[in-house]
Parts: structure tokens; sequence; C-alpha cells
């Protein structure tokens, strides 16, 4: 074995992961090399530092007060739906032709089911309160001190230094990242509705589904409970990454769901792409972009299809209804490898796009939610 | 309050739920006294992670306020099969990465390199020594010093590496060797 051979193998020797054959190599050549050895040595003494760097640093003090500024004071409560037949408790789909369980008999239906909601009762607030978390936010170009309030209108704006954190009326907050640009369209007692022109947003809200709104460039974040963080580029693309809840992104009758644990990105012009799960792989998630934004080829759906896993259930649901013919039928053959069709959905159904089969189907590796009334708590410190 | 009831018997059962501790089981319930003391014992451990893999003291105090604010939103789903610390550690390097991936495609990514300066060496005991490898650790390119971290400070993997920030195996191999290399060059 040459030296530089050798340096290029000093580090699988100092981790362990060297083979018994290079491992032999490389020790023989170690021992007639004063340079490797030294390297070696540095090469151990550098982990071993590492390894003894301190695992705890204290944070600032007043870390604790911001973060319980932030807890919601009325938490939504997700949880799993253990009635799945319910037609009147479930979330709107509204994915191209499925059949909308449209969220005003959605919220009726709570509301009666939890004898009456405090949501529909309350007044809307005209302005929202800005809450300064790091730099020099701004509102209509007006830096704000500590605290600020945004009217329609508005715009809030952040540098690569500031944040803030906005107060969402009575039904949650976002935190407005750097690098950001964000204006208050409207809010109404059945609708709050914001532009997000740039930047990044987290979003926690506590409102029954379709009455919090963010629109981007590229599509317009539906609200069906959820938490959730959007991410839009200099160009308006977006990318959503849902944490709790579900939220509904739309653009020109091309429509998403993405349930909590899944992302869906979108493009100006096209609109959202087909939603995947957080643990979908790199492969897979790059298959499906080629399918979505680059002409969606045979190729893409190959590709789709053999990289696909059980994880990737959310996207193969998608795609059905994306798909003609024999790509469609193929795509409903993956998806009912990982999981079977539930009794009283049929293939042919599937096929055809019944929206009702398809919504049962989709019941099978969706975590089901349910909005339920909002419990108060102390949240002082 | 029916429904609040209804909420309690719907939390998921916990067939392996040793480490469902009545702090966390309280906080799930929306008790902030107690998760605030979960935040006690965990908020070191979750900042020293946002510090080295950011590398901007600002910006690792925002990402730990998120952290935890993401933990209180999902504590739902913690299930008490691991340790609170595991699960909190896993979702904050989650966070973290992808905070920081997103930042990079949009190009909007802060000056780095910032905040070790500022460690308060005085008031916990992190020696000279150890500083020194904090700033030259904060000054690594980005990928270098995030594979770094997570690989000879946190104990990943490189398969886990790779799969965290989308990137093949050897990628990963690649990142901290290019980061040993400067280090042990900045650290003559």
């Amino acid at each position: 074995m040459n030296h530089n051979e050798a340096q290029l193998l000093l580090d699988d020797l100092v981790d362990g992961t060297l083979s018994a054959y290079d491992r032999n190599r490389l020790e023989a050549h170690l021992s007639e090399c004063a340079l490797c050895t030294e390297e070696v040595e540095r090469l151990r003494s550098l982990i071993l530092r590492a390894q003894e760097m301190p695992k705890s640093i204290p944070p600032p003090d007043g870390v604790w007060q911001s973060i319980a500024a932030q807890l919601p004071r009325q938490p939504l409560k997700l949880l799993e739906f253990s009635q799945r037949t319910q037609d009147s408790h479930r979330t709107p789909r509204n994915l191209i032709d499925l059949p909308l369980v449209r969220a005003a008999s959605l919220a009726a239906a709570l509301a009666v089911a939890f004898g009456g909601y405090w949501f529909a009762l309350r007044s809307p607030r005209t302005a929202w309160d800005v809450e300064r978390i790091a730099g020099a936010p701004t509102i209509d170009h007006q830096p704000i001190a500590s605290a600020g309030r945004i009217f329609e209108g508005n715009w809030l704006e952040t540098d690569s230094r500031s944040s803030a954190r906005i107060t969402v009326a009575d039904i949650g907050h976002v935190e407005l990242g750097p690098n950001s640009r964000l204006r208050l369209l409207n809010t109404q007692a059945m609708e709050h509705r914001l532009e997000l022109a740039q930047g990044s947003v987290h979003a926690s809200v506590s409102s029954p589904p379709r009455i919090f709104i963010v629109e981007t460039p590229s599509a317009t974040a539906v609200d069906l409970g959820c938490a959730y963080d959007l991410n839009v580029d200099e160009e308006g693309n977006s990318i959503l990454h849902v944490t709790a809840g579900e939220v509904s992104l739309e653009f020109n009758g091309r429509t998403a769901y993405v349930p909590a644990f899944a992302m869906c990105e979108t493009r100006r012009g096209i609109g959202p792409g087909t939603p995947y799960s957080e643990e979908s792989s790199p492969e897979f998630r790059k298959a499906l972009s080629q399918f979505d934004f680059d002409g969606g080829s045979g190729s893409a759906l190959n590709s789709i299809l053999t990289r696909s896993g059980s994880d990737d259930a959310i996207s193969l649901w998608h795609l059905i209804p994306r798909t003609i013919a024999v790509d469609r039928e193929r795509v409903v053959d993956r998806l009912a490898s990982f999981y079977p069709l539930p009794r009283g959905v049929a293939r042919e159904g599937v096929l055809r796009l019944d929206s009702k089969m398809l919504d049962e189907w989709l019941g099978e590796f969706v975590t089901r939610i349910v909005f339920i009334e909002p419990v108060s708590i102390n949240t002082s410190p | 309050m029916a429904a609040v009831a209804i909420a309690l018997e719907l939390r998921p059962t916990t067939a392996f739920n040793g480490h469902l501790t009545e702090e966390v089981l309280d906080a799930q319930r929306g008790d902030t006294k107690a998760f605030e003391s979960l935040y006690r014992a965990n908020a070191g451990r979750v900042f020293a992670l946002c510090l080295r893999l950011a590398a901007n003291r600002d910006r690792a105090e925002l990402l730990t306020q998120d952290a935890f604010v993401r933990a209180w939103e999902q504590l739902h789903s913690f299930r008490g099969e691991a340790a609170f610390s595991t699960w909190m550690h896993r979702l904050t390097v989650n966070l973290v990465t992808r905070s920081l991936q997103t930042q990079q495609i949009r190009g909007t990514r802060e000056s780095t390199r910032e905040g070790f300066d500022e460690l308060p060496a005085s008031t916990h005991p992190v020696h000279a020594e150890s500083i020194d490898l904090e700033k030259a650790i904060a000054r690594l390119p980005e990928q270098a010093r995030i594979v770094f971290v997570l690989h000879d400070v946190e104990g990943f993997r490189h398969e886990e590496i790779a799969e965290q920030l989308g990137v093949a195996v050897g990628t990963s191999k690649s990142q901290l060797h290019r980061a040993r290399q400067l280090l042990r060059e900045v650290l003559k």
C-alpha cells in the first residue's frame, strides 16, 4: 500500500470500519511510515477530545420565558380517530374530485358534538399583536421595539438577524423567521388570511378547518387544524412540513392533502407536487420531484414505484388520480402491496377514482384526527 | 370538559411505556410546570447541540426555543419507548438539520462562526482546550461541521447521518475526513 492510499484509509482505521484485509495492509504500511503513524495518533487524539466535549451548555437566561410565551394557551388536542366509519368527523380531503366534506359542515358537526364551539361566538380582532423575538423586525418599514400591532394590509418584515411572533386572533400563533415578508390580508370571524411572499413561518393554530390560510406565490396553504413549517424561496417556490394535524395545499384546482409528518413542495405556476413522508428516502423524493415538476415521465414513475416503501403510502395514494390507464393500475397495485384494500373497497372502484373508496383506503395509513374542545391551561412560568 | 375526558381516554395505550414518567404524563395533560421541569433537565444538552450545529449563538437560542415548542406540540406522540432525553435529542437533530438545509437552499444563512467567542467559560466548567476545539469546529464549512458534530461529538453512524442529511454515505464520510483534516491543521 502506498502513502496516498494509506492516507485515505486512516479515518476508517480509527473509526474501526476497515475490512480485515485493508487493515492488515494499512498496518503494514504504518510500521514503515512515521508520517501516517503520527497522523493516526493525531486523529485519535482529536476524536477523544471531541468525545470529551461538554454535552451540556447552559442556554442564556430567558429562553424558558420565551418558550413559555409560545406555548398555546389552548392547545389543539390531536387524537387518533378511533371510529373511522363516522364520516361526520372526517376532515376535508379536497383532492381533485374527491368528495369534499366541507369545513362548514364539519365545524357545525363538531359544534353540536361538543355543545357549541367557542370559536364561532368570538369577535375577531382587527389587529394582531406582534412580539419581537430577535433583531429588528419592521411593520410597514417601521421598526418595532419589543412589541407592536399589525393591521390588515400591513407588511411584517425581518432581516437576516430578525424574527417575530404573531398572535393570530384567538386561535394560535405564527413565528416569522429571518429574511421573511408577511402581510396580513384579512382577519374575520371565520377566516384569517396571510400572505407569505418570502421566507419562513412556523404556524401553530387551534381552530376548526379552513379558518387559517396562508397564501404563497405558488400555492395556498389551508389549515385543517395543525402545526406546520412553510418556507418560500426567492422564486416563490415553497416547502411545507406538517408537524401536527393536516394542511391542504391548493393552486388552480390542483390540490394536495398533507397530513402530519409529511412534506410537500410547490412550484410557481404549477402548484403543489406530491406530498411525501418525512421518512421517504432522498432517491424517492428526487423521483417524485422529476415526476411532478419535470414533465412526469414514465421513467420517473418507474423510479417512484421501484423505490417506494410502506412509508410512501401517502405519495402513492396521491398518484392514483395523477396517473392514467396502466400506470394507475401499477400505482394502485403497489400501494395495495403495503396496505391491502379494506373491506368494501374494490380495485375497480379505486381505478375509476371512486371518491368514497379512495377516502376509505386513505384511512388505512393516515392517522385520523379530530378537533376537540380546547382546554385552558396555565402558562405562567 | 367532557371532551377532555375523551382526550385522556383516547390517549394512545402505552404497552412500552417505561419512560413515561409522571412529569411527562403531566406535561402531556397540558401542565406547563411539568414541561418546564423537562426543559430544565434537557435544555443544556439541546442548546449545546444547537450551538455546535448552527455555530451561531443567536440562531442556537432560537433553535432551542423552537425545539421545545415543537416538543410541546408533539408531546402526544411520545410513547415512552425511549427516554424523553433521547426523544428530545432526536427531535432537535431533525429540526436543526432541516432548518439549516432549508436556509442553505434559500441562500439566506446568517454568517456563522459567531457565538463561540462568547462562550461563558467563567460560568461553566469548559476548559480552554475544549473552547479551542469549539471555536475550530465553528469555523468549519457547514456540511463538514454538521457531519463532524453528529459523528464525532454525538456518536451518530454515517448511515444515520446520510439519511438525516439526505446525502450518500460516501458524502458523509468525505465530509468527516475533510472536517478532521481541517481541525488537525487548525489545532496544530
